[in-house]
């Protein structure tokens, strides 16, 4: 009886997972046909870091949101957060000879002999929503994305605003080492220190942007810091962990900033919860980098930055925005 | 395996009592002196609240590793854990706008019992390896979880969701109730009942378990759907706690709880189990954060914190 | 009596004969697939995770396991790549170095401290990993000698040196463990230890030595890596701990020990790479992709394990010396 049962399982998964892969397989399969059609339609390769990832997968959604609008054919590789699967799938888009390539790169060190090696290719390579910094620069036509700096400077100007330029308050940072969280700490205390200097910066944690993580960070802050009135948090994720603790710890007077503009966000600022956030548009930062990537194709000047906007959310405004990740 | 018994006897034999039991509980050893040390060191470790969130941060990992006992003991490993737990937490998010919060934690259940039984069936009559088995269940699970979602975190929209994972009877949180009734439970299944001895002659020697009546295949896909279940549950009150769920929750939680299980006791060879030191390990991990976390208030310190929570558990290394 | 021969070559080489029948598939499926470009990326990419894999087979022919061959495979890199200024020769030194290090103190706590190899390896995992983060600070660094990438450049523009190592390890691994009596001892200690030491086997040395080697193998693809990336990055080797196991068991060898080949893991390696490849190049979207990956491991395993009861059955004799 059991054996039959586990065997009709078994079925049911092989069966969900062979239709969902042809089903997968025709979707994308169509687009993968040899560049040079008939039609003459451009493909453009994406190398994503890691598609399990909300933002970037809202971010593919914008990619493919804007390919739809300018006709091309998007070939979209996922290298799950592994530097060497990430230079090989560039290899890959070689191959198969695309017409430009948007990297989203899992590590802005790691990609660049792979960069190196596409040079004799003469595809355009432009990085998308993370940055290459000066080596790897040298060897791509543009960024499309956010400028952290802003987004810090951002959350420092709401913070002002919440806490009337005065008070103490607490960190909560991504994972260290990495560029949007060495930014937005940077642009938020930089900022800060000049239009608000009676607010203190007392203690920082790593939340690593991972929402448990950001509670018991903050539950961590409150029983060393009692006397805070203020929170800023790297992406609104980790903003809306804190929000809980300091409502398990029943302090929600004090007022919590984020960067990001995600669902969970939004909701907080709908409900009071949270004071305000820097929308970070992830379906705006994959249009953007389909648009710049067909200006290279067709040859037209480009800038090499090119950064999306940062509109602030607050209760006031944020009726006006749907949340896309 | 049978070796795993040879070693079992090893250490039984010629022990007396106190050395015995010194021997087998190092562990809890280990764990008083850290607290201690703990203690000393930092001021707030032995406040009421501090204890409490101690407590909470490690009772769902210590559920799993009750679960993962069991499985390990009948000689198998149970990688799919850390992904199912996932699934489950998205599930029971994901489903309650159709099915309500009762509906949707029933159909969670029902699915990691599914889980349990695919991967006892494989491991318990087709005799794959469990290694393998459930690594394959592990891409299989992550993926449904990606699937369902499309990448995204769910939000739940139900307040009564909350009171599971996040309620309190008497300061004392539902997280630490749950782990330590289960702790209680599956001890007294484990070490006192007679499925527990099936199972840790299962895992000793299990050509011997079947000369003895013990129907071994059963045996073995029960100690997965326990595993499963523990995963789900995990996932449920994550949920609740957070209230919302991401894909990748769950995501290299499976060497952690391996490791914790082993630690408190159980041979990965099978045939030696405990289910009340997996508790106790448990509660030295959470220290060992709780150290770093309260004493720091600078971001360098953080880092620190960071570096050492993660590798400690392990946790980021395998997403 | 031909027919059981043949029987017994089909079932010892399953491994082999699943990658050739993937390989025919790619092929017919993707046009792409059997391109030089493409071979070439193939063959660069078992390479690294393959030399990683030998040393994880010679562990768990023991009946061992390392976990702690990913955080090798990274910090090797990342030694190597900081003592580039010191040169080449220097660098690549302390790099294996650093293999050998670990491997002597996984070794240590395996056979003098009697900690589970699960705990001590997971532990020195753990320890390294920590190292890993501290030295770079979470942050990747570059290579500066050029010579470096030539490491993991192509001989006559065709085959990738990273992969004539692997043949070479491969080689001489192989004959290692069955023409040497060293070798032998670590099938006979995985076959069974106790047996194994009562027959005169230092059983402690000969598992040493194993972690040693093993975490050596690791360090030498630690800095093949580095050197294909020019980068020196503390997330390198993520996920190569169960990646090689996976392989491992896949290509035959038992997590009981006392079984398996080095070869039977390289075609693991082929196996799961192919997969991977195949799953690229015909656009299948990543989510997917790691569902497939489940199932092909499933399928695998279950293939492998009928067949080998099979052979067991027509009472054909344990493999325990090859």
């Amino acid at each position: 009886m059991k054996k039959m049962f586990s065997l009709v399982l078994v079925g049911v998964l092989l069966t969900m997972l062979i239709s969902g892969c042809s089903s997968s397989a025709t979707n994308q399969g169509s687009k993968n046909e040899p560049t040079e059609a008939a039609s003459g339609q451009k493909t453009i390769g994406v190398l994503i870091a890691g598609q399990n990832a909300p933002y970037l997968a809202s971010y593919v959604k914008g990619l493919q949101k804007e390919a739809e609008a300018q006709n091309v054919e998007l070939v979209i590789l996922d290298a799950e957060w592994k530097i060497d699967k990430q230079s090989f799938q560039m290899q890959n888009l070689i191959t198969k000879k695309v017409d430009a390539i948007v990297l989203n790169a899992v590590d802005a060190k790691a990609i660049v002999p792979a960069l190196v090696k596409a040079q004799s290719s003469n595809i355009p390579i432009i990085a998308g929503n993370v940055g290459l910094e000066e080596e790897g620069n040298k060897y791509i036509k543009a960024f499309t994305g956010a400028d952290s700096i802003t987004e810090g400077q951002g959350a420092a100007q709401l913070i002002k605003e919440a806490l009337h330029g005065k008070g103490n308050i607490v960190q909560i940072i991504g994972s260290p080492g990495m560029e949007p969280t060495i930014n937005r700490k940077k642009g938020f205390e930089e900022e800060l220190a000049k239009i608000a200097p009676d607010i203190q910066i007392v203690a920082s944690e790593v939340g690593g942007w991972d929402k448990a993580k950001s509670v018991t960070a903050m539950e961590n802050l409150l029983t060393a810091n009692p006397d805070i009135q203020g929170v800023y948090a790297h992406d609104d994720t980790m903003a809306v962990g804190a929000i809980q603790a300091l409502k398990e710890h029943k302090k929600d007077s004090i007022k919590v900033v984020g960067i990001g503009g995600s669902a969970a966000g939004i909701d907080a600022i709908k409900v009071g919860d949270m004071y305000g956030t820097n929308l970070q548009s992830p379906v705006q930062d994959g249009v953007e980098a389909i648009k710049v990537a067909v200006k290279l194709i067709n040859k037209e000047n480009i800038e090499f930055f090119n950064y999306i906007e940062i509109p602030k959310i607050t209760k006031e405004n944020v009726a006006n925005f749907t949340p896309e990740w | 395996m049978s070796s795993g018994a040879v070693e079992a006897q090893k250490v039984v034999v010629g022990k007396t009592g106190l050395r015995k039991f010194l021997e087998q509980n190092v562990i809890l050893l280990v764990l008083f002196i850290m607290i201690v040390f703990m203690a000393a060191i930092s001021d707030d470790f032995f406040t009421t609240d501090n204890i409490i969130n101690l407590l909470r941060q490690i009772s769902i990992l210590g559920i799993l590793t009750l679960g993962q006992t069991f499985v390990l003991s009948a000689g198998n490993f149970d990688l799919s854990v850390g992904a199912l737990l996932s699934l489950a937490s998205i599930l029971v998010i994901g489903l309650q706008p159709e099915l309500g919060v009762g509906g949707a934690i029933a159909i969670t259940l029902v699915v990691s019992i599914l889980v349990g039984l695919c991967n006892g069936w494989l491991v318990g009559r087709v005799k794959a390896n469990s290694f393998i088995v459930t690594l394959g269940m592990m891409s299989l699970l992550q993926a449904a979880a990606l699937v369902f979602t499309g990448g995204m975190t769910l939000q739940s929209q139900e307040p009564s969701f909350a009171t599971i994972g996040g309620g309190s009877l008497g300061g004392m949180p539902y997280l630490v109730l749950y782990f330590v009734i289960a702790a209680i439970l599956f001890q007294l299944l484990l070490n006192h009942s007679v499925f527990g001895r099936k199972v840790l002659l299962t895992g000793s020697n299990s050509v011997a378990a079947r000369f003895a009546g013990v129907k071994v295949g059963n045996i073995v896909s029960w100690t997965f759907v326990i595993s499963s279940l523990t995963a789900a549950f995990g996932g449920i009150l994550i949920s609740s706690r957070i209230m919302s769920a991401s894909p990748t929750a769950g995501a290299g939680m499976e060497l952690d709880v391996i490791s914790a299980a082993v630690l408190g006791g159980t041979s990965i060879y099978g045939g030696e189990g405990r289910a009340y030191n997996p508790g106790a390990w448990r509660t030295y991990f959470g220290d060992y954060d709780e150290l770093h976390d309260t004493d720091g208030d600078s971001v360098s310190v953080s880092d620190d914190d960071e570096r050492i929570g993660l590798t400690v558990c392990g946790w980021d290394r395998f997403s | 009596m031909n027919n059981t021969k043949v029987q017994k070559w089909l079932i010892d080489n399953v491994s082999f004969l699943i990658f050739l029948a993937l390989f025919l598939v790619s092929s017919a499926i993707a046009s792409e697939f059997a391109s030089f470009a493409n071979l070439n990326n193939l063959l660069m990419q078992v390479s690294v995770l393959g030399i990683v894999a030998i040393g994880q087979t010679i562990v768990m022919i023991a009946k061992g396991f390392d976990l702690s061959v990913g955080v090798v495979v990274s910090l090797a890199g990342i030694v190597t790549v900081y003592l580039q200024p010191y040169g080449l020769v220097v660098a690549i030194v302390a790099g294996i170095l650093v293999g050998v290090v670990v491997g002597m103190i996984n070794g240590f706590a395996i056979t003098k401290l009697n900690i589970n190899p699960l705990i001590a390896t997971l532990g020195s995992m753990t320890f390294v990993g920590g190292i890993t983060l501290g030295v770079t600070n979470q942050n990747p660094v570059s290579g500066t000698d050029m010579n470096f990438l030539m490491l993991s450049g192509n001989i006559l523009n065709w085959v990738p040196l990273p992969f004539l190592f692997l043949m070479g390890f491969l080689f001489l691994t192989d004959r290692f463990l069955k023409n040497y009596r060293l070798g032998r001892d670590i099938f006979a200690i995985g076959g069974n230890s106790d047996a194994a030491e009562y027959s005169g086997i230092k059983t402690d040395r000969v598992r040493f030595l194993s972690y040693v080697l093993c975490s050596t193998l690791a360090a030498i693809g630690g800095i093949l890596l580095a050197s294909l990336l020019n980068t020196g990055s503390p997330i390198a080797g993520n996920g190569m701990e169960l990646a090689t196991i996976a392989a491992v068991v896949l290509g035959g060898t038992k997590l009981t020990g006392g079984a398996g080949s080095v070869w039977g893991t390289f075609w693991g390696i082929s196996i799961l790479n192919i997969l991977s490849n195949l799953l690229d190049l015909t656009g299948v979207m990543s989510y997917y992709q790691t569902g497939l990956q489940g199932l092909v491991l499933i399928l695998v395993v279950i293939i492998t394990t009928i067949s080998a009861k099979r052979q067991k059955n027509k009472g054909g004799m344990l493999r325990t010396f090859q």
